[in-house]
Protein backbone atom coordinates (compact mmCIF):
# COMPACT_ATOMS: atom_id res chain seq x y z
CA UNK A 1 0.00 0.00 0.00
CA UNK A 2 1.30 3.56 -0.94
CA UNK A 3 -0.19 6.61 0.18
CA UNK A 4 -0.45 9.09 -2.18
CA UNK A 5 -1.63 12.99 -2.18
CA UNK A 6 -3.23 15.71 -3.73
CA UNK A 7 -3.60 19.09 -3.26
CA UNK A 8 -7.46 19.86 -2.12
CA UNK A 9 -9.93 22.44 -3.57
CA UNK A 10 -10.20 24.60 -0.38
CA UNK A 11 -7.35 27.08 -0.48
CA UNK A 12 -6.29 28.77 -3.71
CA UNK A 13 -2.33 29.09 -4.60
CA UNK A 14 -1.51 32.87 -5.26
CA UNK A 15 1.73 34.55 -6.21
CA UNK A 16 1.42 37.93 -5.36
CA UNK A 17 4.65 40.48 -5.92
CA UNK A 18 6.91 38.10 -5.51
CA UNK A 19 5.02 36.20 -2.11
CA UNK A 20 3.87 32.74 -2.07
CA UNK A 21 0.42 32.66 -0.60
CA UNK A 22 -2.44 30.01 0.23
CA UNK A 23 -5.78 31.66 0.71
CA UNK A 24 -8.27 29.94 2.69
CA UNK A 25 -11.52 29.97 0.58
CA UNK A 26 -13.76 28.83 3.65
CA UNK A 27 -14.71 29.66 6.89
CA UNK A 28 -13.43 27.17 8.81
CA UNK A 29 -9.66 27.96 7.96
CA UNK A 30 -7.74 28.67 11.21
CA UNK A 31 -6.33 31.11 9.54
CA UNK A 32 -7.26 33.10 6.07
CA UNK A 33 -4.26 33.47 4.38
CA UNK A 34 -0.63 31.47 4.73
CA UNK A 35 2.99 32.58 3.28
CA UNK A 36 4.54 29.61 1.59
CA UNK A 37 8.29 29.29 1.09
CA UNK A 38 9.66 29.00 -2.26
CA UNK A 39 9.97 24.95 -1.96
CA UNK A 40 6.71 24.57 -0.57
CA UNK A 41 5.51 26.44 -3.27
CA UNK A 42 6.93 24.18 -5.49
CA UNK A 43 5.62 21.13 -3.85
CA UNK A 44 2.36 22.51 -3.92
CA UNK A 45 2.64 22.84 -7.67
CA UNK A 46 3.54 19.33 -7.93
CA UNK A 47 0.28 18.32 -6.03
CA UNK A 48 -1.31 19.14 -8.74
CA UNK A 49 -2.07 15.77 -9.64
CA UNK A 50 -1.88 12.77 -6.87
CA UNK A 51 1.96 11.93 -5.69
CA UNK A 52 3.65 9.84 -3.54
CA UNK A 53 5.66 11.25 -0.67
CA UNK A 54 8.94 9.57 -2.90
CA UNK A 55 7.84 11.13 -5.69
CA UNK A 56 7.90 14.61 -4.24
CA UNK A 57 11.19 13.51 -2.77
CA UNK A 58 12.68 13.50 -6.11
CA UNK A 59 11.21 16.04 -7.64
CA UNK A 60 12.53 18.39 -4.67
CA UNK A 61 15.85 17.43 -4.85
CA UNK A 62 15.95 17.64 -8.33
CA UNK A 63 14.96 21.11 -8.61
CA UNK A 64 16.59 22.55 -5.40
CA UNK A 65 20.48 21.66 -4.03
CA UNK A 66 19.00 19.65 -0.92
CA UNK A 67 19.58 15.32 -0.50
CA UNK A 68 17.15 12.97 -0.42
CA UNK A 69 17.14 12.85 3.61
CA UNK A 70 16.29 16.27 4.04
CA UNK A 71 13.85 16.33 1.53
CA UNK A 72 12.13 13.31 2.75
CA UNK A 73 12.01 15.01 6.12
CA UNK A 74 11.19 18.52 4.94
CA UNK A 75 8.37 16.99 2.60
CA UNK A 76 6.56 14.69 5.63
CA UNK A 77 6.88 18.20 7.69
CA UNK A 78 4.68 20.27 5.09
CA UNK A 79 2.25 17.36 4.03
CA UNK A 80 1.29 16.97 7.95
CA UNK A 81 1.16 20.98 7.84
CA UNK A 82 -1.07 20.88 5.16
CA UNK A 83 -3.14 18.06 6.43
CA UNK A 84 -3.50 20.33 9.32
CA UNK A 85 -4.97 23.08 7.62
CA UNK A 86 -7.74 20.61 5.74
CA UNK A 87 -5.69 21.65 2.16
CA UNK A 88 -4.61 18.12 1.45
CA UNK A 89 -6.43 14.80 -0.25
CA UNK A 90 -5.08 11.63 0.97
CA UNK A 91 -5.26 7.97 -1.02
CA UNK A 92 -4.29 4.80 -0.38
CA UNK A 93 -3.06 2.88 -3.21
CA UNK A 94 -1.86 -0.32 -4.32
CA UNK A 95 1.55 -0.33 -6.42
CA UNK B 1 16.29 25.03 2.53
CA UNK B 2 13.07 24.26 4.29
CA UNK B 3 9.71 23.67 3.26
CA UNK B 4 6.24 24.56 5.65
CA UNK B 5 3.16 26.93 5.71
CA UNK B 6 4.09 29.49 8.08
CA UNK B 7 1.16 30.80 9.73
CA UNK B 8 1.99 35.15 9.31
CA UNK B 9 -0.61 36.96 10.72
CA UNK B 10 -2.74 38.73 8.06
CA UNK B 11 -1.52 42.07 8.73
CA UNK B 12 2.47 40.97 8.42
CA UNK B 13 1.74 39.90 5.46
CA UNK B 14 -0.34 42.66 4.28
CA UNK B 15 2.65 44.76 5.12
CA UNK B 16 4.80 43.25 3.75
CA UNK B 17 2.90 42.95 0.52
CA UNK B 18 2.29 46.59 0.68
CA UNK B 19 5.50 47.67 0.48
CA UNK B 20 6.56 45.50 -2.47
CA UNK B 21 3.09 47.04 -4.03
CA UNK B 22 4.25 50.61 -3.35
CA UNK B 23 7.75 49.91 -4.64
CA UNK B 24 6.78 48.22 -7.88
CA UNK B 25 3.89 49.71 -8.63
CA UNK B 26 1.62 46.78 -8.30
CA UNK B 27 -2.26 47.16 -8.32
CA UNK B 28 -2.88 45.29 -5.12
CA UNK B 29 -6.18 46.93 -4.18
CA UNK B 30 -9.48 47.09 -6.47
CA UNK B 31 -12.55 48.50 -6.13
CA UNK B 32 -15.41 46.88 -8.73
CA UNK B 33 -18.73 48.21 -9.27
CA UNK B 34 -20.51 45.61 -10.43
CA UNK B 35 -24.07 47.20 -10.35
CA UNK B 36 -24.98 51.19 -10.04
CA UNK B 37 -29.07 50.84 -8.90
CA UNK B 38 -29.98 49.99 -5.40
CA UNK B 39 -33.25 48.76 -3.51
CA UNK B 40 -32.83 51.96 -1.27
CA UNK B 41 -33.79 55.68 -2.33
CA UNK B 42 -31.24 56.99 -0.56
CA UNK B 43 -30.80 61.15 -0.33
CA UNK B 44 -27.01 61.43 -0.62
CA UNK B 45 -26.46 58.76 -3.07
CA UNK B 46 -23.98 59.54 -5.81
CA UNK B 47 -24.80 56.83 -8.58
CA UNK B 48 -28.44 55.02 -8.03
CA UNK B 49 -30.46 58.15 -8.25
CA UNK B 50 -29.47 58.51 -12.01
CA UNK B 51 -28.92 54.87 -12.90
CA UNK B 52 -30.56 52.66 -15.23
CA UNK B 53 -31.24 48.73 -15.20
CA UNK B 54 -28.62 48.19 -17.53
CA UNK B 55 -25.80 49.68 -15.74
CA UNK B 56 -24.84 46.37 -13.96
CA UNK B 57 -21.64 44.17 -14.94
CA UNK B 58 -22.50 40.89 -16.54
CA UNK B 59 -20.92 37.37 -14.85
CA UNK B 60 -18.86 37.39 -18.34
CA UNK B 61 -17.47 40.81 -18.34
CA UNK B 62 -16.66 40.50 -14.12
CA UNK B 63 -14.72 37.51 -14.95
CA UNK B 64 -12.50 39.52 -17.77
CA UNK B 65 -12.00 42.16 -15.19
CA UNK B 66 -11.25 39.28 -12.02
CA UNK B 67 -9.10 37.92 -14.86
CA UNK B 68 -6.92 40.75 -15.73
CA UNK B 69 -6.69 41.96 -11.97
CA UNK B 70 -5.38 38.48 -11.18
CA UNK B 71 -3.04 38.77 -13.91
CA UNK B 72 -2.00 42.45 -12.47
CA UNK B 73 -1.14 40.88 -8.83
CA UNK B 74 -4.33 42.28 -7.21
CA UNK B 75 -4.72 40.68 -3.53
CA UNK B 76 -7.87 42.72 -2.40
CA UNK B 77 -11.09 43.34 -4.29
CA UNK B 78 -14.24 45.40 -3.19
CA UNK B 79 -17.75 44.24 -4.36
CA UNK B 80 -19.42 47.52 -4.03
CA UNK B 81 -22.50 48.98 -6.15
CA UNK B 82 -25.17 50.22 -6.11
CA UNK B 83 -26.57 47.59 -3.72
CA UNK B 84 -24.55 44.40 -4.81
CA UNK B 85 -26.91 41.57 -2.91
CA UNK B 86 -29.42 43.08 -5.40
CA UNK B 87 -27.23 42.06 -8.33
CA UNK B 88 -28.83 38.38 -10.12
CA UNK B 89 -25.61 37.00 -10.30
CA UNK B 90 -23.79 38.20 -7.29
CA UNK B 91 -23.11 34.92 -5.75
CA UNK B 92 -21.50 33.79 -9.02
CA UNK B 93 -19.35 36.63 -9.51
CA UNK B 94 -18.18 36.04 -5.59
CA UNK B 95 -17.72 32.95 -6.13
CA UNK B 96 -15.64 33.58 -8.87
CA UNK B 97 -13.79 36.15 -6.85
CA UNK B 98 -12.86 33.98 -4.08
CA UNK B 99 -11.92 31.26 -6.28
CA UNK B 100 -9.46 33.36 -8.23
CA UNK B 101 -8.05 33.96 -4.86
CA UNK B 102 -8.79 37.59 -4.19
CA UNK B 103 -9.42 38.81 -0.41
CA UNK B 104 -13.20 40.41 -0.69
CA UNK B 105 -14.67 43.26 0.46
CA UNK B 106 -18.50 44.03 0.15
CA UNK B 107 -20.22 47.11 0.56
CA UNK B 108 -23.83 46.48 1.03
CA UNK B 109 -27.31 48.07 2.83
CA UNK B 110 -27.63 44.53 4.20
CA UNK B 111 -31.16 44.85 3.01
CA UNK B 112 -31.90 41.28 1.48
CA UNK B 113 -29.24 39.75 4.28
CA UNK B 114 -31.28 37.01 5.67
CA UNK B 115 -30.90 33.41 7.03
CA UNK B 116 -29.62 31.98 3.63
CA UNK B 117 -27.43 34.74 2.62
CA UNK B 118 -25.77 34.77 6.36
CA UNK B 119 -25.27 31.63 5.84
CA UNK B 120 -23.28 31.76 3.20
CA UNK B 121 -21.14 33.87 3.63
CA UNK B 122 -20.33 32.50 7.43
CA UNK B 123 -19.21 29.18 4.78
CA UNK B 124 -17.60 31.54 2.07
CA UNK B 125 -16.16 34.58 4.38
CA UNK B 126 -15.45 37.71 3.28
CA UNK B 127 -12.65 40.00 4.59
CA UNK B 128 -15.41 42.30 6.01
CA UNK B 129 -18.96 43.26 5.36
CA UNK B 130 -18.99 47.13 5.38
CA UNK B 131 -22.58 47.64 5.95
CA UNK B 132 -23.91 51.08 5.86
CA UNK B 133 -26.50 52.23 8.71
CA UNK B 134 -28.17 55.43 8.07
CA UNK B 135 -30.13 56.01 11.82
CA UNK B 136 -30.56 55.41 15.07
CA UNK B 137 -34.10 55.03 14.90
CA UNK B 138 -36.63 53.11 12.37
CA UNK B 139 -38.04 56.69 11.76
CA UNK B 140 -34.86 58.27 11.00
CA UNK B 141 -33.07 55.41 9.27
CA UNK B 142 -36.25 54.82 6.86
CA UNK B 143 -36.38 58.85 6.10
CA UNK B 144 -33.28 58.39 4.83
CA UNK B 145 -33.48 55.73 2.84
CA UNK B 146 -37.25 55.76 1.78
CA UNK B 147 -38.06 51.78 2.58
CA UNK B 148 -40.10 50.90 4.95
CA UNK B 149 -38.95 48.01 7.41
CA UNK B 150 -34.82 48.78 6.04
CA UNK B 151 -33.85 49.55 9.75
CA UNK B 152 -35.59 46.70 11.09
CA UNK B 153 -34.12 43.98 8.42
CA UNK B 154 -30.23 45.75 8.36
CA UNK B 155 -30.50 45.04 12.39
CA UNK B 156 -30.95 41.42 11.94
CA UNK B 157 -28.74 41.61 9.29
CA UNK B 158 -26.17 42.52 11.54
CA UNK B 159 -27.51 39.85 14.11
CA UNK B 160 -27.61 37.22 11.98
CA UNK B 161 -24.38 37.95 10.62
CA UNK B 162 -22.27 38.12 14.12
CA UNK B 163 -23.91 34.98 15.01
CA UNK B 164 -21.93 33.82 12.56
CA UNK B 165 -18.98 35.23 13.19
CA UNK B 166 -18.29 36.50 9.63
CA UNK B 167 -16.17 39.44 10.03
CA UNK B 168 -18.03 43.12 9.46
CA UNK B 169 -18.17 46.78 10.08
CA UNK B 170 -20.49 49.59 9.94
CA UNK B 171 -20.33 53.16 8.38
CA UNK B 172 -22.50 56.21 8.37
CA UNK B 173 -22.22 59.00 6.75
CA UNK B 174 -22.06 62.23 8.24
CA UNK B 175 -24.51 64.91 6.78
CA UNK B 176 -26.91 67.41 8.13
CA UNK B 177 -29.45 64.85 8.89
CA UNK B 178 -27.51 61.90 10.43
CA UNK B 179 -25.01 63.92 12.55
CA UNK B 180 -27.20 64.31 15.45
CA UNK B 181 -27.26 59.97 15.63
CA UNK B 182 -23.94 59.54 14.57
CA UNK B 183 -23.03 59.23 18.69
CA UNK B 184 -25.95 56.54 19.14
CA UNK B 185 -24.82 54.42 16.08
CA UNK B 186 -21.43 54.51 17.12
CA UNK B 187 -21.78 53.45 20.82
CA UNK B 188 -24.60 50.83 19.16
CA UNK B 189 -21.81 49.61 16.73
CA UNK B 190 -18.79 49.23 19.88
CA UNK B 191 -21.68 47.59 21.94
CA UNK B 192 -21.13 45.25 19.11
CA UNK B 193 -18.12 44.51 19.14
CA UNK B 194 -17.82 46.30 15.39
CA UNK B 195 -16.13 48.75 14.19
CA UNK B 196 -18.06 51.65 12.92
CA UNK B 197 -16.03 54.40 10.41
CA UNK B 198 -17.68 57.55 9.25
CA UNK B 199 -17.27 59.69 6.48
CA UNK B 200 -18.26 63.43 5.99
CA UNK B 201 -18.03 64.02 2.13
CA UNK B 202 -20.79 64.31 0.20
CA UNK B 203 -20.56 63.83 -3.71
CA UNK B 204 -22.32 65.30 -6.12
CA UNK B 205 -24.59 62.83 -8.34
CA UNK B 206 -22.78 60.61 -11.40
CA UNK B 207 -24.59 62.77 -13.63
CA UNK B 208 -24.00 65.95 -12.24
CA UNK B 209 -27.44 66.55 -9.77
CA UNK B 210 -26.05 68.87 -6.86
CA UNK B 211 -29.09 67.78 -4.76
CA UNK B 212 -26.72 65.74 -2.11
CA UNK B 213 -24.63 68.48 -1.77
CA UNK B 214 -27.58 70.08 0.28
CA UNK B 215 -26.88 67.77 2.91
CA UNK B 216 -23.15 68.35 3.35
CA UNK B 217 -21.99 69.40 7.19
CA UNK B 218 -20.63 73.15 7.59
CA UNK B 219 -16.82 73.14 9.18
CA UNK B 220 -18.18 74.01 12.32
CA UNK B 221 -20.63 71.32 12.35
CA UNK B 222 -17.77 68.74 11.38
CA UNK B 223 -16.00 69.88 13.78
CA UNK B 224 -18.37 69.68 16.20
CA UNK B 225 -19.65 66.48 15.16
CA UNK B 226 -15.96 64.94 15.53
CA UNK B 227 -15.55 66.31 18.79
CA UNK B 228 -18.71 64.52 19.89
CA UNK B 229 -16.95 60.98 18.28
CA UNK B 230 -13.78 61.78 19.36
CA UNK B 231 -13.27 63.84 22.68
CA UNK B 232 -10.52 66.01 22.43
CA UNK B 233 -9.96 64.28 18.82
CA UNK B 234 -7.70 61.78 20.16
CA UNK B 235 -8.06 59.57 17.48
CA UNK B 236 -7.67 62.11 14.84
CA UNK B 237 -4.41 63.87 16.72
CA UNK B 238 -3.23 60.13 16.33
CA UNK B 239 -3.59 59.81 13.17
CA UNK B 240 -2.01 63.53 12.32
CA UNK B 241 0.76 63.27 14.42
CA UNK B 242 2.80 61.39 11.51
CA UNK B 243 0.88 63.49 8.56
CA UNK B 244 1.43 67.11 9.64
CA UNK B 245 4.64 69.31 8.87
CA UNK B 246 7.29 69.34 6.69
CA UNK B 247 9.04 66.43 8.14
CA UNK B 248 6.18 64.32 7.61
CA UNK B 249 7.07 63.89 3.74
CA UNK B 250 3.31 64.65 2.86
CA UNK B 251 4.08 68.49 2.33
CA UNK B 252 4.70 69.31 -1.41
CA UNK B 253 3.00 69.95 -5.04
CA UNK B 254 2.36 65.84 -5.50
CA UNK B 255 -1.56 66.02 -5.90
CA UNK B 256 -2.33 62.12 -5.29
CA UNK B 257 -0.64 61.11 -1.49
CA UNK B 258 -3.02 58.44 -1.34
CA UNK B 259 -2.80 54.72 -3.32
CA UNK B 260 -4.57 55.97 -6.10
CA UNK B 261 -2.88 54.80 -9.04
CA UNK B 262 0.27 53.75 -7.35
CA UNK B 263 -1.14 50.44 -5.35
CA UNK B 264 -5.10 50.77 -6.71
CA UNK B 265 -7.95 51.71 -8.93
CA UNK B 266 -11.61 51.26 -9.29
CA UNK B 267 -13.69 49.77 -11.88
CA UNK B 268 -17.23 51.10 -12.87
CA UNK B 269 -20.14 48.81 -14.28
CA UNK B 270 -18.81 49.54 -17.69
CA UNK B 271 -14.89 48.72 -17.05
CA UNK B 272 -14.08 52.07 -16.55
CA UNK B 273 -11.28 52.80 -14.70
CA UNK B 274 -10.77 55.79 -12.12
CA UNK B 275 -8.57 56.17 -9.23
CA UNK B 276 -11.25 55.00 -6.46
CA UNK B 277 -14.98 54.91 -6.31
CA UNK B 278 -15.40 58.60 -5.62
CA UNK B 279 -13.54 59.79 -9.26
CA UNK B 280 -15.90 59.31 -12.11
CA UNK B 281 -13.64 60.50 -14.27
CA UNK B 282 -12.24 57.63 -16.45
CA UNK B 283 -8.77 57.03 -18.48
CA UNK B 284 -9.37 54.10 -19.57
CA UNK B 285 -11.52 50.69 -20.11
CA UNK B 286 -10.81 47.51 -19.29
CA UNK B 287 -13.26 45.80 -21.17
CA UNK B 288 -11.53 47.14 -24.01
CA UNK B 289 -8.01 47.95 -23.13
CA UNK B 290 -5.15 45.69 -21.66
CA UNK B 291 -4.55 46.13 -17.93
CA UNK B 292 -1.10 47.88 -18.97
CA UNK B 293 -2.38 50.46 -21.20
CA UNK B 294 -4.98 51.84 -18.72
CA UNK B 295 -2.58 51.43 -15.50
CA UNK B 296 -0.25 53.60 -17.60
CA UNK B 297 -2.74 56.51 -17.67
CA UNK B 298 -4.01 55.89 -14.24
CA UNK B 299 -0.18 56.74 -13.66
CA UNK B 300 -0.13 59.69 -15.37
CA UNK B 301 -3.22 60.98 -13.63
CA UNK B 302 -1.90 60.54 -10.66
CA UNK B 303 1.57 61.64 -11.23
CA UNK B 304 0.31 65.57 -11.48
CA UNK B 305 1.51 68.47 -9.55
CA UNK B 306 0.05 71.28 -8.31
CA UNK B 307 0.71 74.49 -10.24
CA UNK B 308 2.91 77.00 -8.23
CA UNK B 309 1.31 79.31 -6.56
CA UNK B 310 -1.70 76.45 -5.54
CA UNK B 311 -2.97 77.04 -1.78
CA UNK B 312 -2.29 73.03 -1.60
CA UNK B 313 1.30 72.99 -2.49
CA UNK B 314 2.77 74.52 0.28
CA UNK B 315 0.32 73.41 2.69
CA UNK B 316 1.74 72.25 6.11
CA UNK B 317 -1.70 69.86 6.67
CA UNK B 318 -1.90 68.29 2.67
CA UNK B 319 -1.67 65.03 4.66
CA UNK B 320 -4.80 65.08 7.06
CA UNK B 321 -6.75 67.51 4.41
CA UNK B 322 -10.85 66.91 4.52
CA UNK B 323 -10.69 66.77 0.94
CA UNK B 324 -8.79 64.55 -1.66
CA UNK B 325 -8.22 65.20 -5.40
CA UNK B 326 -10.96 63.17 -5.83
CA UNK B 327 -13.56 65.13 -3.47
CA UNK B 328 -11.99 67.96 -5.55
CA UNK B 329 -12.37 66.73 -8.58
CA UNK B 330 -16.09 65.54 -8.08
CA UNK B 331 -16.79 69.48 -7.17
CA UNK B 332 -14.33 71.65 -9.60
CA UNK B 333 -14.05 68.81 -12.40
CA UNK B 334 -10.40 68.66 -11.64
CA UNK B 335 -8.18 66.72 -8.94
CA UNK B 336 -5.91 69.79 -8.70
CA UNK B 337 -8.44 72.01 -7.89
CA UNK B 338 -9.09 74.09 -5.11
CA UNK B 339 -11.92 73.57 -2.40
CA UNK B 340 -12.18 76.08 0.03
CA UNK B 341 -14.95 74.02 2.14
CA UNK B 342 -12.27 71.25 2.74
CA UNK B 343 -9.54 74.01 3.77
CA UNK B 344 -11.65 75.23 5.94
CA UNK B 345 -12.79 72.34 7.52
CA UNK B 346 -9.06 71.08 7.87
CA UNK B 347 -7.54 74.36 9.47
CA UNK B 348 -10.42 74.59 12.20
CA UNK B 349 -9.50 70.89 12.94
CA UNK B 350 -6.07 71.60 12.74
CA UNK B 351 -6.90 74.51 14.96
CA UNK B 352 -7.97 72.15 17.77
CA UNK B 353 -5.43 69.48 17.64
CA UNK B 354 -3.38 73.08 18.90
CA UNK B 355 -1.40 72.77 15.18
CA UNK B 356 -2.53 76.39 13.51
CA UNK B 357 -2.56 79.69 16.07
CA UNK B 358 -6.70 80.61 14.34
CA UNK B 359 -7.67 77.89 12.46
CA UNK B 360 -8.36 80.32 9.35
CA UNK B 361 -6.86 79.08 6.20
CA UNK B 362 -4.50 81.80 4.13
CA UNK B 363 -7.63 81.95 1.37
CA UNK B 364 -9.92 83.66 3.52
CA UNK B 365 -7.69 86.48 4.52
CA UNK B 366 -5.43 86.63 1.00
CA UNK B 367 -8.09 85.48 -1.23
CA UNK B 368 -8.25 82.68 -3.57
CA UNK B 369 -4.93 82.95 -6.06
CA UNK B 370 -6.03 83.82 -9.14
CA UNK B 371 -5.88 80.61 -12.21
CA UNK B 372 -6.95 78.30 -9.44
CA UNK B 373 -10.10 76.59 -10.23
CA UNK B 374 -12.92 76.40 -7.93
CA UNK B 375 -16.83 75.03 -7.83
CA UNK B 376 -18.42 76.93 -10.13
CA UNK B 377 -21.10 78.75 -8.96
CA UNK B 378 -23.94 76.84 -8.87
CA UNK B 379 -22.03 74.05 -6.85
CA UNK B 380 -21.00 76.70 -4.91
CA UNK B 381 -24.54 77.31 -4.05
CA UNK B 382 -24.63 74.36 -2.64
CA UNK B 383 -22.31 74.07 -0.24
CA UNK B 384 -22.78 75.10 3.30
CA UNK B 385 -19.29 77.16 3.38
CA UNK B 386 -20.84 79.59 0.86
CA UNK B 387 -24.14 79.77 2.39
S1 LIG C 1 -7.38 72.37 0.80
FE1 LIG C 1 -6.40 73.68 2.34
S2 LIG C 1 -5.95 72.27 4.03
FE2 LIG C 1 -6.34 71.01 2.24
S3 LIG C 1 -4.30 70.70 1.36
FE3 LIG C 1 -5.21 72.45 0.30
S4 LIG C 1 -4.45 74.25 1.43
FE4 LIG C 1 -4.15 72.44 2.76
Amino acid sequence: MATRFMRGDRHVYRNIAGEHLLIALHGDSPEPLFALTPTAAFLWEQLNDWCTQEELAAALSQRFDVTAEQAARDINDFLAQLDEVRALQTQESTP
Amino acid sequence: MSCGVPVIRGETIRDRLMAKARADRIPLQAEVEIIATCNFKCVHCYIAPCAEHEDRMSLEQARVILRKLMDAGTMTVLLTGGEVLTHKQFKEIYLEAKRCGFQIFINTNAYLIGERWADFFAEWPPETISISIYGATPESYERLTGIPRSYERCMRAVDLLLERGVPMELKCPAMTITKDELPLIKAWAASKGLRFRTDHNIMPQEKGGLQPLQLQLSPEEVISMQQRLDPGLVEQRRYAERRVGEASGFVGDRVYLCGAGKISLAINVHGGVTTCTTSRKVVGNLFEQSFDEVWDALGGKVAARYPVGHPCATCQFHGICAGCPATVESLTGLPTGYVQLYCKITHMRAYEMGYHPTGVPRTVTSGIPSGIVTPGATTARMLPVLN
